[in-house]
């Protein structure tokens, strides 16, 4: 049989089914609607605010741009200046404050001593290339799916830069509200998120409207775009990471096995086309593999590239003593620009006509997983 | 009931079985298939006053789906075991017709399965299924050509290689 004509004879079944089925009636959707909020409310408990969903909210918008000028050092307070390496902004704030991080999703923060008043900011990839309103109003999305309310979206120009400004509230902790004002830009392959925030009942209006007037991207430096582990795999297998308990983890059929956490579960057998995945309980840093073809191999940039893929670079290099490439790439989730995976597929020779892929994949931003995946690699072995 | 409400109606009358269609094409069951056209509908009644103003309102609750349908998926890893079990016990024959065919295709990536949703169930083009996932058109081709062929492999199918893309 063509497989078009079953297609089109199947999905035509389908649709005619389909069309049989009741259509809900008002009450039943509102209920729809209450449910949803509440999965999103305990979303936003669960933390990550560079997480995830649906950006079909409501959002005031104000289309004006307003150009926010540098506010003077408040009263009795010693400024300095905040610019952690890998971020690429800059910020002034109290000289008191402390850095942290990461924090709520953002690998950056910096805060005073009670955590009341804190700047929190990433630096992540424009996979998509988004201009800096598609960003807000992307992020404005997510704020929404994360039980953020009175979101305000409005374009700035701050430190001598467009920005879109989002003004929201979420739940804090012990019923405490944040409050949060952030700034969102967008330079060359770079999205930047800026939030200034302050926990209710603590007022510090004038302290917050002071340090957003100070943020400022900068050029990034070679240090600053320095990935934490090397692209290739060490010469060696990595001590395991404190706290791991590892198991190996043959997938039938893949011909390499490899170290994983023993707290890591098998997941859906098609993520993202790979034929076998690990990750931990309820999602995060993932291992996928794979054995394709010599010619599937041969053009598996192409074909990164074409699944939407941002490939950072490739490396010819040997894992396990076999001929490897090694490809280190960002995707984002379809539909969700703001989550972006970072990526590092090896392209093994697997000196039987065959090569074996095995790709490990953290979220960009957040938790740095980085050291705990390179352990993984380390200690591929080709059966 | 007012006009406005009137008109959201009568365009959920006109949508639903195919935004239905597209959603159990890409899902496990009617029952998830329904609840995920069921709150897209909710997400277009909600903003019903710019989503009327829409070119193509029907594209809005198809991307409302597909975006739900990923973080779906990640929420589902947990469940993976207990889903699987299910799904082993439910007769897809009866339910869907060909149920080979749309068990393979739940064999597929997420977004193959989309847009393999969209090509076959409501014989959408390129260009058009481009613009309900705002995706790029290359992007579109390349996720058919590579849905078509893994569906044609694992179904034992002939393919015809003009076809489509």
């Amino acid at each position: 049989m063509n497989i078009d004509e079953r297609g089109r004879r199947a999905g035509t079944d389908l649709l005619e089914r389909a069309s049989t089925r009741p259509i809900p009636v008002l009450a039943e959707r509102s209920a729809t609607a209450n449910r949803t909020r509440r999965l999103s409310l305990v979303a936003a408990a669960a933390a990550a605010l560079v997480v995830v969903v649906i950006g079909v909210v409501a959002t005031r918008r104000d289309d004006s741009v307003r150009t926010i000028t540098n506010l003077p050092t408040p009263d009795a307070v010693q400024a300095r200046s905040w610019s952690p390496v890998g971020l690429g902004v800059t910020v002034t704030v109290p000289s008191t404050w402390v850095e942290g991080g990461p924090v709520s999703g953002f690998r950056y923060a910096v805060s005073d001593a009670t955590r009341d008043s804190y700047v929190l900011a990433d630096r992540l990839r424009n996979v998509e290339r988004l201009d800096v309103d598609a960003v807000g109003s992307s992020r404005a999305g997510d704020l929404h799916s994360l039980g953020a309310t009175g979101v305000t979206t409005a374009p700035v120009n701050l430190g001598g830069r467009r920005a879109v400004e989002l003004r929201y509230q979420l739940p804090g902790s012990a019923g405490s509200i944040a409050s949060v004002t952030e700034y969102d830009f967008v330079d060359g392959d770079w999205f930047f998120l800026v939030a200034v925030g302050e926990h209710t009942p603590i007022n510090n209006n004038e302290l917050s409207q002071w340090v957003a007037s100070t943020i400022q991207l900068r050029a990034l430096s070679t240090q600053d775009l320095a990935f934490p582990t090397p692209l290739g795999q060490p010469a060696s297998p990595q001590p395991t990471p404190q706290g791991i308990e590892p198991v190996p983890w043959s997938p039938t059929g893949l011909g390499a096995t490899m170290q994983v956490p023993s707290t890591w579960t098998d997941i859906a057998t098609n993520v993202a086309g790979f034929d076998h995945a690990l990750q931990p309980p309820g999602g995060g840093p993932t291992v996928m593999a794979s054995r394709i073809s010599a010619a599937d191999a041969s053009t598996r940039e192409t074909a990164l590239r074409s699944m939407g893929a941002d490939i950072e670079s490739t490396v010819d290099t040997t894992v396990d003593n076999h001929p490897a490439r090694a490809i280190r790439y960002w995707i984002a989730t379809p539909g969700d620009p703001l989550r972006v995976t970072l990526n590092v597929q090896y392209v093994i020779d697997a000196g039987s006509g065959d090569d074996i892929v095995v790709n490990t994949s953290e979220l960009d931003g957040g938790d740095d997983n980085s050291a705990l995946l390179q352990w993984v690699r380390s200690t591929i072995h080709i059966t | 009931m007012d006009y406005v409400q009137r008109s959201f109606e009568r365009f959920m009358a006109d949508e639903y079985g195919a935004a239905l269609a597209f959603a159990r094409a890409t899902s496990r069951d009617w029952s998830e298939a329904e609840d995920l056209t069921q709150d897209a509908f909710v997400a277009a009644l909600r903003n019903w006053s710019e989503v009327a103003r829409y070119e193509r309102p029907d594209a809005f609750v198809r991307r409302v789906i597909a975006n739900q349908q990923v973080s779906r998926v990640r929420r589902r890893v947990r469940e993976f075991a207990k889903a699987h079990l299910v799904a082993s016990n439910e007769s897809t024959e009866t339910e869907l017709g060909d149920g080979a065919f749309w068990d393979a295709v739940q064999q597929l990536p997420m977004r193959q399965r989309q847009v393999i949703a969209l090509h076959y169930v409501e014989d959408r083009s390129v260009s058009d299924i481009a613009a309900v996932l705002e995706i790029a058109e290359g992007t579109v081709k390349a996720h058919l050509h590579a849905a078509r062929h893994a569906l044609a492999r694992l179904l034992g199918d002939e393919i015809d290689d003009e076809e489509g893309v």
